[in-house]
């Protein structure tokens, strides 16, 4: 694209999604459309009718669909008749996405599953904490400030879980689950094993989260004590020394 | 919650507040404590000591001292230790659970070695409790002995579960002969992932309802290898029972091309019924060529 007299309608689209387009190409365009008059009232126009499209509905599952997942995480988180049921929901804990996951075809994941991918692995990379597996005073720095991003990350994911529907709550949190247990492994061979204790007592409460028998003031209780644990670890960690120092 | 810095003199004063047998504080009043409670980790342990003392010690609502009993879990030193001891002794129903849970978040040697006299003294949400802490502090060397000493099966579940949840194969395996073969031992077999574990039982469980949990539980397992072996076994079962329990492991798996391949091979129409029927549980997009293949062919 060279200049704005051959700037297409498609070329405005991509821009209106900004999809597609370089950034020079971008810049082109944002510049045509900020100084030519005629070329700003057709990208209004354009704009103004992408703007009235709906949004694409999601592809409902099958009810036997759901139903077989369910009876999955069923056969596994099922309490034996006869035991006192452990506070936590310890299948959950164990399984993190791959479980999650296969829950989570009631909002319409199942449409990516269909090509065959693992459950759990859609759409996400695992966060960048595997690269500890040689332990040296730099490591637990790295290691440190890692989990510095990931104890945020949850903060913010925490706090959207308001908003969340049941099945994208238990979505959200097996994810959380999967990645404090990276963390966790990560904690280990960083020296730092206060930390994987912790998240280790973190993924019991988000397990708990996860039930599907908790009232809305439940959820609330263990999402404010989740927060503040995550607050007292992010103070924490902002004394931990930095490399070099002694490790306390 | 923002993450606060507040001067000594203000967490002194609202963690005094309402120290001295007066009602527990309204909410407002708790997320100022909680707050306050935060910005002790800004202090060294000898200042934020004593105002954890006074907050467990002291007429506060539940909510404040599970924010004080996480807060001494991250205090180091022997006082702190002994403090968070004393309180999980003394203190009685879900405080009481929350005390040993953070006894394993703190991760104290001497703490954890204390965990078995609350297990062995303690009712069943207290074994909860000291159970969690030994996850927590990943110790299934500990779970494992309580495993050995169970006193029946409801117990032995209970604790077998939270080793499949800790990942503990070596300590599950060892288990086996040493305790029954259950459902809850097959189940945590599953949990951690032991494939090997669950392929063994499948093929030579003691019983019959094992040796079809443990099939089942193949299906939870579902790696590549977990879902070939539930072929082999439909394949190979002699009877009904391990047929479905193969099936339904395939079902649980989502081994969709495994149903398919067993269905083309299958030269019973009652074989090719189940299958079929499995398919349409897995909502497979093959079945309706299946159905139709089946339809067209007249008698």
């Amino acid at each position: 694209m060279n200049d704005e007299a051959v700037i297409s309608d498609e070329d405005l689209v991509l821009y209106y999604y900004d999809d597609g387009l370089s950034a020079p190409a971008k810049k082109v365009i944002s510049d045509a459309v900020g100084s030519d008059g005629a070329l700003a009232r057709r990208y209004a126009r354009l704009s103004a009718e992408l703007d009235a499209l709906p949004d694409p509905e999601p592809l409902p599952p099958s009810a036997a669909t759901v139903e077989r997942w369910h009876s999955g995480f069923d056969a596994i988180s099922a309490p034996r008749r006869g035991t006192v049921r452990l506070r936590r929901h310890l299948p959950l804990y164990a399984a993190g996405v791959a479980v999650a996951a296969a829950l989570a075809i009631g909002i319409g994941i199942g449409a990516l599953l269909g090509g065959g991918t693992p459950p759990g692995s859609v759409g996400r990379t695992a966060p960048e904490v595997t690269a500890f597996t040689d332990y040296t005073a730099g490591s637990r720095s790295r290691f440190l400030r890692s989990l510095e991003v990931h104890f945020r990350d949850s903060r913010a994911s925490l706090k959207a879980l308001e908003q969340d529907s049941a099945d994208s709550r238990r979505l959200r949190l097996a994810r959380l689950i999967d990645d404090n247990r990276l963390h966790q492994r990560a904690a280990r061979q960083s020296d730092a094993d206060r930390f994987a204790r912790v998240l280790r007592a973190f993924n019991l409460v988000l397990s708990e989260l996860a039930a599907e028998d908790l009232s809305a003031e439940e959820v609330e209780a263990l999402r404010t004590r989740l927060l503040f644990e995550l607050d007292v670890m992010l103070t924490k960690l902002s004394r931990e020394p930095s490399e070099g120092q002694d490790i306390i | 919650m923002p993450n606060v810095r507040l001067p000594a003199a203000l967490i002194a004063v609202s963690l005094c507040g309402l120290a001295f047998g007066q009602e527990p504080a309204t909410s407002e009043d708790d997320a100022l404590r909680i707050a306050a409670l935060e910005a002790l980790m800004d202090a060294p342990p000898e200042r934020a000591l004593p105002p954890v003392r006074r907050v467990l010690t002291g007429n506060f609502s539940d909510e404040v001292k599970e924010g004080a009993l996480f807060i001494l879990s991250q205090i180091e030193g022997p006082e702190a230790l002994e403090l968070l001891l004393e309180f999980a002794r003394n203190e009685n129903g879900p405080l009481k659970s929350e005390a040993i849970q953070v006894i394993g978040i703190a991760g104290h040697t001497d703490g954890i070695e204390e965990l078995k006299s609350f297990y062995a003294n303690g009712d069943a949400e207290v074994r909860n409790a000291v159970l969690e802490a030994y996850l927590i502090a990943d110790r299934p060397d500990a779970v494992y002995d309580l495993a050995l000493a169970a006193d029946d099966e409801k117990e032995l579940s209970q604790i077998v579960e939270v080793l499949g949840a800790m990942g503990a194969v070596r300590e599950l395996r060892q288990l086996l002969g040493q305790v029954d073969v259950t459902e809850g031992l097959i189940d945590a077999y599953a949990i951690a992932g032991d494939f090997e574990s669950l392929r063994a039982l499948a093929a030579d469980a003691p019983d019959r309802r094992s040796r079809v949990r443990a099939i089942e539980a193949l299906g939870m397992i579902g790696s590549d290898e977990a879902k070939d072996a539930l072929v082999t076994i439909f394949r190979n079962a002699d009877d009904r029972d391990i047929r479905e329990a193969a099936v339904s492991g395939m079902i649980i798996a989502d081994h969709e091309e495994g149903v398919l391949s067993l269905y083309r091979e299958a030269s019973s129409a009652r074989a090719k019924g189940e299958l079929l029927e499995a398919l349409r549980a897995m909502d497979s997009e093959a079945l309706w060529d299946l159905v139709d293949e089946a339809l067209s062919e007249e008698d």
